[in-house]
């Protein structure tokens, strides 16, 4: 009788570090790379923004060429800006055309990041069951000796 | 009977144990493996970033996308075309040329290549090591066992007494080599062959197996090796010797067997023309009784000298014998196993067994002395020696410290001799 509980609790304990907490991990990590993303557009959001507000025309931008060696660049007119669609494309939009499209963007960014919290919480949810199931067994267990 | 103790290796090292030792280092060595491919990213993005640079002057400007944050471009172009800013480091930045700049570039491909060599050196010596380790765990599962014996030292006349009778008395026992007739036509032609050697390799004295010993030693040694080569099957048992003497020697800096050699070459150069004259062979025969308490006058902690006179040896068989009661093998870290046709072998941990034709199963007890400065064996299995040989030769190689640098090479025809020395 012991030996099987032992060997119950032996399987659950495995099943937890060997699945849940990895899939926890792992979502974790998507999460993490879905933030970058909303953060990455938001500030260029922010930057375009400022352009605009400024009248911004032209800019000079110091170029990384590559482990940090910098060159001076200089944009002559502002007004197109390519933006980053995904799948290697990049669209030449307006100031305006763009704060609309990153504004979309960061709403579906937000959607995935919700999906992904939603996952994290139920490998925990999963995890904490387990948890208690061993802990009800052990229980059960020492209940006997009293 | 020589009270001895038997150790599987395995209960020295475990399997497991070893195994997994041999895995940490697999892991170690992946890890460094990558950061060796790191580094070598590193170099190649460094070379193209040079080459760019080196390109670049060539236009006033270029027409190029300008990056704005991760996800956005300008059109744009590149000015200043000979102007770079180059990061020193702490917030630091240089304005340099493009000239300048490739020099600059060039220096930190220097230093991370250095770095990359360095960490290869690493990993070889990593792999190394584990592929020593995977070589204890095979053989901790094959099942070696570690035989250790205390080493007993017996004077001649016991010796002579014993050497008749089957199988060994005592560990360590050298047999003295009794005034037959085989063994002075053994030693006449070694002399001959010294003699030969010695014309030969005047002009070449290469040092035996890379190891100082000293000039006399060297040549001593340079005339072993030469003699080993040249030696014949007859001669086997002989060379052997000398092989375990000079091996010994070298290791271990006794000087007996040297001053034997050296010797006999001294008798053999003031002697007179004839080779057969008695001198040699009185020498050669008051040397061979002689012989094993040089080999046990390895215990004498005396260092190696140049060629010694004749007499020394009646010095030297007082000494060993006084040396020979106190069984304290700290010194002693090889022994010269010479054998009569009718004597069993002795050895050594690990010992150098040499098995004449008649031992047989006589060969059975493997001498092997507690010497703490002993860490190799000398494995001898001969043709005749059947199983015997074989099991006690494989059970007495210790590999739990050896190094290659004193593998001399030594082969005969029917024998495989392993050799696992340390280098003390």
């Amino acid at each position: 009788m012991d030996s099987k509980i032992h060997e119950k609790v032996k399987q659950y304990e495995g099943f937890i570090d060997g699945r849940l907490k990895p899939d926890l991990v792992k979502a974790i990590a998507e999460r993490d790379k879905v933030f970058e993303q909303q953060k990455i557009f938001s500030d260029l959001r922010k930057n375009i923004q400022n352009l605009e507000k400024h009248s911004v025309t032209s800019l000079t931008t110091l170029v990384n060429l590559g482990s940090e060696v910098y060159m001076q660049a200089e944009v002559p007119d502002t007004r197109t800006i390519f933006v980053d669609i995904g799948l290697g494309f990049h669209v030449e939009f307006t100031w305006s055309e763009a704060i609309n499209y990153i504004k979309l963007r960061e709403e579906k960014l937000a959607r995935q990041i919700e999906e992904y919290t939603q996952l994290i919480a139920s490998v925990k949810a999963h995890i904490k069951m387990v948890c208690e199931g061993i802990r009800e067994l052990l229980h059960l267990q020492a209940e006997p000796s009293y | 009977m020589a009270k001895g103790t038997v150790t599987p290796m395995a209960g020295m090292f475990s399997v497991e144990e070893a195994q997994r030792a041999a895995q940490k280092m697999q892991e170690l060595i992946s890890e460094e493996e990558k950061r060796l491919q790191q580094l070598k990213d590193f170099i190649a993005d460094n070379n193209s970033l040079i080459n760019l640079v080196r390109k670049l002057p060539d236009e006033l400007h270029h027409d190029i996308m300008v990056p704005f944050g991760k996800a956005a471009f300008f059109p744009g172009r590149l000015i200043h075309t000979n102007e770079f800013l180059v990061l020193l480091g702490e917030g630091y930045h240089a304005e340099r040329t493009a000239k300048q700049t490739i020099d600059i570039l060039k220096r930190r491909g220097k230093a991370l290549e250095s770095n990359y060599n360095a960490l290869k050196m690493e990993v070889q010596n990593h792999k190394f090591e584990a592929s020593k380790f995977d070589d204890m765990a095979a053989e901790v599962a094959e099942g070696l066992v570690e035989i250790t014996e205390e080493y007993v030292e017996e004077n001649s006349a016991e010796a002579a007494s014993v050497s008749d009778t089957p199988g060994f008395s005592e560990a360590n026992n050298m047999k003295v080599v009794s005034d037959s007739d085989d063994d002075f036509s053994r030693i006449m032609s070694r002399m001959d062959e010294l003699e030969r050697e010695e014309l030969a390799a005047e002009s070449n004295v290469e040092c035996f197996d890379g190891e100082e010993i000293g000039n006399d030693s060297n040549y001593q040694h340079s005339l072993d090796a030469k003699n080993l080569e040249v030696m014949e099957p007859p001669q086997w048992p002989k060379e052997k010797n000398a092989i375990t003497e000079a091996l010994s020697r070298k290791s271990h800096e006794a000087e007996g067997v040297t001053d034997w050699l050296t010797m006999q070459l001294g008798a053999l150069k003031g002697g007179p023309a004839p080779k057969g004259a008695t001198l040699p062979g009185k020498a050669v025969q008051h040397n061979a009784a002689e012989f094993n308490h040089k080999e046990k006058a390895l215990l004498l902690p005396e260092v190696k000298e140049g060629v010694s006179p004749v007499p020394r040896p009646k010095k030297e068989v007082g000494v060993p014998a006084s040396k020979s009661e106190t069984s304290n093998r700290e010194s002693f870290t090889g022994s010269i196993v010479e054998h009569t046709s009718h004597v069993g072998t002795n050895a050594f941990t690990g010992s150098v067994v040499e098995h004449p034709s008649n031992v047989g199963t006589n060969v059975k007890e493997r001498a092997t002395s507690s010497s703490q400065a002993f860490t190799g064996s000398i494995v001898e299995h001969s043709h005749n020696l059947g199983t015997d040989g074989r099991v006690e030769a494989t059970s007495s190689s210790q590999a739990h410290c050896w190094t290659s640098m004193s593998n001399t090479g030594i082969h005969s025809d029917d024998e495989e001799m392993a050799y696992y020395w340390t280098g003390e």
